[in-house]
């Protein structure tokens, strides 16, 4: 790989740090985490662009392509309504990430937070924090959001915060156990001993010190998230039409089995190669961080 | 560590500790279902009824006019007495609801148990043993693959190849596409019923298990003691399956009940698909019903089976490894 040469502005240096640093742990994934870092980056990018690269509007509707199998026109077939089923998967991918990304992204806002403050503070505030935590880990994630949908409704703003609310405690407590190994180091020792405010050692001290196996486990969150998306999908519950999911869309071609197959087979084999990518992708970041840490694999419903 | 007071303290003080957690979860249940928006008369009375009279009496025998804590208060200790109130669509007991699903959900739980024990733990004792072969590879990818595939969709793909494609192939279909059939009515109708739920189940699970069987066996396998044994000559197959595999186990059995919360996601989906009547099947009917008593009881009865199952295996583990201090 050659060396990227930029002008050496105080702007332009961290950046280039942060991609030198992007650009190492890349070269020591192992082949597989690799070939999953491109699926992924692949379908944020049909995510991003997907009105460019689907044939058609998703929604829009060809009475003269009903219940059509593959063919030129429609590579993955139509459904009933005559809707281009790889125009609905390009679009559906923008639902899976839309959750899988948005919503980890908040549980871990959510997360470190409380997980910084019970370690850091110890004492009742810790209990206190982490026993809720405990409260919310003692209910299946599906279990949970299905109850929570039903009480709140469904759709797509009320499914994010759902699985936002039921992955979070996971952060606190790795965030909380790494904060207690770090508090007793020397350095921190030392930053409190200058007289630094609680916070500001929190955050400058300790949390970039914490927050690898924070990415690690995200990345096994967002796969486990694009399964609970896709099962309150399919039980209905999850992101509404028209906007196409992948859960939806498999729960919608059941009906037409077993002679317009695709309608259900594409979708799931979406679902399944983008939440293995995300899950190598995880390992992979694991073994290099961290050969010998526990945090779980992202197994969903 | 005193024998065994130590462990009788170390299980009191364990279950104590589990308690705070269920009262959490009861408050945490009860406020869901009130904050919920709409007014559950609603729910229980069909529109013509909806007479104020008949209003203000559902709203007196359910105690709704009361304040919130007074409502939590008579709702939690009819709760611990086993009484979780009256369903709102079904005008059953939510206590006699749940009991009735239990059972069919223990047996897909069984059948899924049974692929993690005899094909999981096998498949990663294997692919430890063998690290970093073709043979360890390959059965990673498939543990992967297992653990990425959505339940509901593997459901449904099960179904599609083995009742309905088999059927227009060779005219029969090699399992029904879904059902009940208990098994003290027939065992051999109830296999054919239960064995694709429970495997659309198991694999998951039994992807979870292999992983972690493998990771915990590679641990074990170069620890100090196994070096010490090959350097004495012992065989290799000795090795691996008492000196290494019966130290490993203590962490593969708590996987195994840890995981008892992946079982009750499953078993949602699992169930829709396959008409299966358990509790998974029960509770998305519950919230397509907005039947929230049924909704309350099945939060709680799900979180008192993990706290309670989480309890036994730290117990089990403190009980079978004499490393592990009580404190």
């Amino acid at each position: 790989m050659t060396d990227i040469t930029i002008d050496r502005g105080t702007m332009v240096e961290p950046l280039r740090e942060k991609y030198n640093q992007f650009a190492d742990t890349y070269r020591q994934l192992d082949a597989s985490a690799r070939i999953s870092f491109w699926i992924v980056f692949g379908i944020v990018n049909t995510a991003i662009f997907a009105p460019i690269l689907a044939p058609y509007d998703p929604a829009a509707l060809h009475y003269e392509a009903s219940l059509q199998g593959p063919t030129l026109a429609h590579p993955l077939g139509a459904d009933l309504m005559g809707r281009d089923i790889l125009s609905r998967l390009i679009f559906g991918t923008r639902a899976s990430l839309a959750v899988g990304v948005v919503a980890v992204g908040i549980a871990v806002l959510i997360g470190v937070p409380l997980g910084s403050i019970a370690g850091y503070l110890g004492g009742w505030t810790d209990e206190f924090i982490m026993r809720s935590m405990d409260v919310v880990i003692s209910i299946p994630a599906l279990v949970l959001g299905l109850a929570i949908v039903g009480a709140i409704g469904a759709g797509l703003v009320n499914v994010i915060a759902v699985v936002a609310i039921v992955y979070s405690p996971q952060y606190a407590r790795i965030i909380r156990g790494s904060v207690l190994s770090v508090k007793e180091e020397e350095y921190v020792e030392a930053a409190e001993n200058t007289g630094l405010g609680n916070a500001s050692i929190l955050v400058k001290h300790i949390l970039p010190n914490a927050f690898t196996p924070v990415i690690v486990q995200s990345t096994y969150h967002v796969a486990t998230a694009i399964i609970l998306e896709a099962s309150l999908s399919f039980l209905g519950l999850g992101v509404q039409p028209p906007r196409p999911t992948w859960g939806m869309m498999i729960a919608s071609g059941r009906q037409y089995l077993p002679g317009e197959w695709w309608i259900s087979v594409f979708p799931g084999i979406a679902i399944m190669i983008t939440v293995l990518a995300f899950n190598i992708l995880g390992d992979g970041l694991q073994d290099e961080f961290d050969p010998r840490s526990e945090t779980e694999t992202g197994g969903g419903a | 560590m005193t024998g065994n007071s130590g462990f009788v303290n170390y299980l009191v003080k364990r279950v104590l500790l589990g308690i705070p957690v269920l009262l959490g979860v009861s408050i945490g249940v009860f406020l869901l279902i009130k904050l919920t928006p709409g007014d559950p008369i609603n729910a229980i009375l069909p529109t013509q009824a909806r007479t104020p009279a008949n209003v203000a009496q559902v709203r007196q025998r359910l105690g709704l006019g009361e304040p919130l804590y007074v409502q939590y208060w008579s709702w939690l200790s009819n709760a611990v007495q086993g009484d979780l109130g009256y369903s709102y669509n079904r005008g059953e007991p939510v206590t006699q609801l749940i009991l009735s699903r239990i059972w069919p959900t223990a047996q897909l739980a069984f059948i899924a148990l049974l692929v993690a024990l005899f094909i999981a733990i096998p498949s990663g004792v294997i692919s430890a043993v063998y690290k970093d072969t073709f043979v360890d590879h390959f059965s990673r990818i498939i543990a992967f693959v297992g653990i990425s595939v959505p339940a509901f969709w593997l459901g449904i793909m099960i179904i599609l190849v083995f009742a309905l494609f088999w059927k227009q192939l060779f005219g029969f279909a090699l399992i029904p596409a879904g059902g009940y059939v208990p098994p003290s009515d027939s065992l051999i109708e109830w296999l054919q019923y239960v064995a694709a739920p429970g495997v659309t189940l198991g694999v998951g699970y039994a992807a979870l298990t292999a992983r972690m069987t493998r990771s915990t066996m590679v641990d074990v396998l170069n620890e100090e003691y196994i070096q010490t044994a090959r350097s004495k000559g012992v065989k290799e197959s000795v090795i691996v399956s008492i000196h290494a595999f019966r130290n490993a186990l203590i962490p593969i059995v708590t996987v195994l009940g840890i995981q008892i919360g992946f079982l009750f996601n499953g078993s949602v989906v699992v169930e829709q698909v396959f008409q299966w009547p358990g509790i998974g099947r029960l509770l998305y009917q519950a919230v397509i019903d907005k039947d929230l008593p049924l909704i309350q009881g099945i939060l709680l009865f799900v979180a008192a089976v993990f706290v309670v199952a989480n309890l036994v295996v730290d117990l089990l583990y403190a009980y079978l490894d004499p490393r592990i201090k009580y404190n």
